[in-house]
């Protein structure tokens, strides 16, 4: 088979000494930076951008797809430890994993958050390197009308994902599809936003966003709390970390179930890991024989949504490898380390950089491995860097935000970006919008309307073409059902809210 | 720890910060004797004007480590960038080292003209010291395999009658592709900005919508659409360069009859304003010594870079004359001034 | 359907986790019952602080933080919509134009912000009342300015005294605004780091930092 023999070649490259220090280092790296407090994958990655810098494009995504990985794995340390969620998607994590630790059983929940995403990492990646030439295939056959039609399901879904607080959510996501537009249009040369300095013609460094919004803006929210809100405690890891055969039992339901939630809806071109978390997280309570523990540490709901994380976080490549369309804000930064190398995710990439594509799934699994059998044993490090004092730790972020962006582009005027959107962040965060909305919508936004505007150009003027074009319509009405899915679905809740028996 | 320190961490925080800030903000002098005979007598400076990890990065990367690790000089090579605004940022850099014979930038001469004309830069190209032209790519103008147009002919006769529908694609906008695109349609007699040219990242976006059914026409380096030109999904119509390469079946744009309309951007190595003709010769020895090497080979296998020789005023005439060319160009399509 | 909507629901449930990592007391029991009590508060009562857990507050009072971000969101859409008009439209011919999208966007943003606007002031979220009433609580303001002020002093003294001078300074200041009052280690950390770090990036993977006046033997 074509697929098998691609991957072994895959893995003949990702073998070499040379990769497997990368990805050991990449894992390694991803957990040490991931387990800070407040630190999510995409800060992550963000962070640890610069150090890819001088490997060639396939060695320097080895090391991505270690960092990315290893970004998760410390992330659901620190939420169950701390009950710190990195980012939105590991909050069910710390629902359950918390007070498990709590109660003495640290152990066993970092062991099912650490094999449950081993199983559903790996299963994802076994996805992907089946479905994802197959679906390189079918998008050889889009158009800038289609591609457009997909941007707008992922904004559709982006606020389901913030359908707690629309508005919010939707200021958020439109503030960054005007961060987007400064710099010179690609398509008429036209300077717009950019108030006649130079180092914005490019437009606006992404990087620099991110690790402003996220890892300044953290700074800042800790420095902004830290005397006056309790310290979080952090918990001692109870027994030896590992799980019981009644963990065991408990466990691997979940995980495929998680697995099965998680892969499907991050591989669509409009995912992201938020979603899949919650709903895997609420299947595990309805279906648990346990339901009491709910609340107070019961395994399942560490089991099925870590495993569900990771599911979706290796979906998500299969859009961003195969369309270019990033969907969730740690792919939007992904997309941005593949554009520095000259590789321009799209169906293409698997034909005219198949060694490269191969290399990168092979090091998906092995970083996997690597993860599991290095992550356990190394935890007890990881307690002992969360158990450094909190200025050293913060300070310690603030530097390498600050490197991160520095040795990007190696001028003061980024860095002052990342500082002007590290207060955004802070002030957002405090005012109840969420971010990811903002990265999203910075990356895609300009994607989308280069899309829009080529279909314009190649249709000569035809507003049409988007629903003349059978799966751009398509698309587009599974869009609209997106956006008033939630709202009917508000709509209903009232409803039953006035009837005399609310349903629970 | 001392006792006073201990009682006093106010005092101990500001001694920590004069002894660090003293330490960092001592004058030290550079000694700046330059006697061309031992160029480079101390360590040699390379400006990429794109971000690290680019097309012009990588070229200073390879320069720089050819330079020393093949011990074409004894001195070390810093690479530096400074990306944005089209390269422009860079060359307002080089503009203010003038004199200074220890600081290259590396750029390409189309993208670079068209870019400092579209970003309004104050300093034009020409300014600087040309040092060599090193490297060139061949492009191709490609066509679908089941494209009705066989040969360029056609396409520019389909153009003439509806310049509008005969869409093109290709690299960035008022880079190369797109001169090309706006001389070939000068020549038939087509005002270049009725024609639709879609500008792209390149490579694989070209492909996708060639391959989509969504453009007719597209340009891009031959080394990116190689792979589907043998796949027989790509039917090449014309190449730049002097011959077609081997196993590609296609005449030049020269032998079309449109050699003048051709640009091809040229990548190399430039010095500051200012500087000596006996400064001039030493850079071009060093490079001309660094081109040579076992290096600077693989780079250009790496890269996919085919390798040429315009040294000195010979590559400062060639910017002067695209310097001409692309800004008629970019005038004809609507961009520039 | 009722799977997305219970997801909306355990998403409410942990909003905010911060505020219940600062309390962990009340993360046991209040947690689960939070989301049943406060559902039909957020959707019938108009005037949702009475509902709110500790009535002691009076609402208006601290709630100027959600206001203020909404007002400046406004007034970032007005912004955005405002200079889409000073875009040139450019001579290369287009159906679709530079300006047509930052219109859009402007737009898009303005509905949005008012929205966000009518909401913070008719304090119409419960949950976002009681988020911003505790923020205002625990905010204290001066480490955060001296934080930036750190910051943009850093990024006008790297170039002309150094990366790892100015990174160790910034460590060091850093954790004593933070509160560490042991800064002569600090300063020794932040040094060693500073110096980790300048050595990495620029001696071995060949990332240029400025290297400041004074430049270092190895």
């Amino acid at each position: 088979m074509d697929v098998l023999n691609d991957l072994m070649g895959g893995f003949g490259s990702a073998f070499s000494p040379l990769h497997l220090l990368l990805a050991f280092a990449g894992c390694t790296l991803g957990s040490l930076v991931g387990v800070l407090p407040g630190l999510g994958p995409a800060t992550t990655v963000a962070l640890l951008l610069p150090l890819t810098f001088v490997f060639d494009p396939t060695g320097a995504l080895v090391l991505f797809a270690g960092i990315y990985y290893g970004g998760m794995y410390g992330g659901s340390t620190t939420a169950i430890l701390l009950n710190v969620p990195g980012e939105t998607a590991s909050v069910p994590t710390t629902l359950e994993g918390h007070p498990m630790a709590r109660s003495g059983r640290a152990g066993a929940a970092l062991a099912t958050a650490a094999i449950g995403s081993f199983v559903a990492g790996t299963i994802s990646t076994v996805g992907i390197t089946f479905a994802g030439p197959a679906m390189a295939r079918i998008a050889e056959k889009i158009q800038p009308a289609e591609y457009f039609a997909v941007m707008v399901l992922a904004f559709a879904t982006v606020t389901a994902v913030v359908a707690e607080a629309p508005a919010r959510g939707l200021c958020s996501l439109f503030l960054g599809l005007a961060i987007g537009l400064v710099g010179i249009d690609s398509l008429t040369g036209q300077a717009r936003y950019t108030f006649g300095v130079p180092e914005l013609y490019d437009g606006v460094q992404i990087v620099a966003v991110a690790v402003g919004l996220f890892a300044i803006g953290e700074a800042l929210y800790t420095a902004a709390r830290l005397r006056r809100a309790p310290e979080e405690r952090m918990l001692p890891v109870g027994g030896r970390i590992g799980m019981g055969p009644e963990d065991w039992r408990r466990s691997w339901k979940p995980w495929l179930r998680g697995t099965a939630i998680g892969l499907p809806i991050g591989a669509l071109p409009a995912g992201g890991a938020e979603i899949p978390t919650f709903l895997s997280y609420n299947v595990e309570k309805r279906l648990s024989r346990h339901k009491k523990e709910f609340g107070k540490g019961a395994i399942e709901g560490v089991a099925g949504p870590e495993a569900a994380n990771n599911a979706a976080f290796s979906g998500v490549l299969m859009p961003l490898l195969t369309l270019g369309i990033p969907t969730s804000a740690t792919a939007g930064v992904l997309l941005i380390a593949f554009q520095m190398y000259n590789v321009q995710p799209g169906p293409q990439l698997f034909e005219t950089q198949s060694a490269l594509v191969w290399t990168l799934i092979a090091s998906l699994y092995i970083g996997n491995v690597m993860l599991l059998v290095l992550n356990l044993p190394l935890i007890p490090l990881w307690v002992k860097l969360l158990r450094l004092p909190r200025p050293l730790l913060t300070a310690g972020i603030l530097v390498f935000a600050a490197l991160g962006v520095y040795a990007l582009s190696q001028n003061a005027v980024d860095l002052g970006i990342a500082v002007l959107f590290g207060l955004l962040g802070f002030g957002m965060r405090r005012t109840g919008y969420p971010v990811a909305p903002l990265i999203l919508g910075a990356v895609l936004g300009p994607m989308a309307e280069t899309q829009f505007r080529r279909a314009m150009a190649f249709s000569e003027g035809d507003w049409t073409v988007f629903f003349t074009r059978p799966l751009s319509a398509a698309i587009l009405c599974l869009s609209l059902i997106a956006l008033a899915g939630p709202m009917a679905a508000r709509a209903l809740r009232r409803t039953r809210a006035r009837e005399p028996n609310p349903a629970g | 720890m001392p006792p006073l320190l201990r009682n006093g961490p106010r005092l101990a925080m500001v001694a920590a910060l004069v002894a660090t800030v003293s330490s960092a903000c001592t004058i030290g002098s550079l000694d700046d004797s330059g006697a061309v005979a031992d160029y480079p007598s101390r360590g040699l400076s390379i400006l990429a004007p794109g971000s690290v990890g680019g097309g012009w990065d990588s070229r200073a990367r390879g320069i720089g480590s050819a330079l020393t690790t093949c011990r074409t000089i004894d001195e070390d090579v810093t690479v530096t960038n400074a990306p944005g605004a089209g390269g422009t940022i860079g060359l307002a850099r080089m503009a203010g080292r003038g004199g200074d014979p220890y600081q290259l930038m590396t750029m390409d001469t189309v993208t670079m003209i068209g870019g400092a004309l579209q970003n309004h830069s104050p300093v034009k190209l020409s300014e600087l010291t040309p040092v060599a032209g090193l490297t060139v790519s061949t492009s191709a103008i490609v066509v679908p395999a089941r494209s009705p147009f066989h040969d360029l002919r056609s396409v520019l006769a389909a153009m003439r009658k509806d310049p509008k529908r005969t869409s093109w694609v290709g690299g960035s906008l008022g880079g190369p592709d797109h001169i090309t695109v706006a001389g070939l349609a000068k020549a038939e007699g087509i005002p270049a900005r009725k024609v639709t040219y879609v500008p792209t990242g390149g490579g694989g976006e070209v492909l996708n919508l060639l391959l989509s059914g969504a453009s007719k026409v597209g340009l891009s380096t031959l080394t990116e659409v190689r792979p589907q030109i043998e796949a027989g999904k790509l039917r090449v119509l014309a190449v730049s360069g002097d011959k077609a390469p081997e196993g590609i079946d296609a005449p030049t744009l020269g032998e079309l009859g449109y050699g003048d309309e051709a640009v091809v951007s040229v990548g190399g190595v430039m010095a500051p304003p200012g500087l000596s003709d006996d400064e001039q010769r030493a850079i071009v020895r060093v490079v001309d010594r660094m081109r040579r090497t076992s290096c600077w080979k693989r780079a250009l296998r790496q890269n996919d870079w085919k390798s040429v020789w315009v040294p000195g005023k010979t590559y400062g005439a060639l910017i002067d004359k695209q310097q001409h060319q692309v800004g008629q160009a970019l005038t004809s399509v609507g961009l520039g001034s | 359907m009722s799977a997305y909507d219970e997801t909306v629901s355990a998403r409410e449930e942990a909003r905010s986790p911060r505020d219940d990592a600062a309390n962990p007391a009340r993360n046991d029991a209040a947690n689960p019952a939070r989301n049943d009590a406060a559902n039909p508060a957020r959707d019938g009562a108009a005037n949702p602080a009475n509902d709110a857990p500790d009535g002691a507050v009076p609402p208006d009072e601290r709630l100027w933080g959600p206001r203020i971000a909404a007002l400046l969101f406004l007034a970032a859409g007005v912004a955005v919509l405002g200079w889409a008009f000073a875009i040139p439209e450019g001579a290369i011919e287009q159906d679709v134009g530079p300006r047509a999208f930052p219109l859009l966007v402007g737009v898009g943003l303005c509905v949005a912000a008012s929205v966000a606007v009518v909401q913070a002031f008719r304090g119409s979220d419960p949950a976002l009342t009681e988020q911003a009433r505790e923020e205002a609580r625990l905010t204290e303001w001066r480490p955060v300015a001296a934080l930036l002020a750190l910051l943009v002093c850093y990024l006008f003294a790297l170039a002309p005294c150094g990366y790892w001078q100015s990174t160790a300074v910034l460590f060091a200041l850093v954790a004593r605004v933070l509160g560490s009052r042991r800064t002569l280690r600090d300063a020794l950390i932040g040094l060693v780091l500073a110096l980790a770090v300048y050595f990495l990036f620029d001696r071995l993977l060949g990332i240029h930092l400025p290297p400041g006046i004074v430049r270092l033997a190895f």
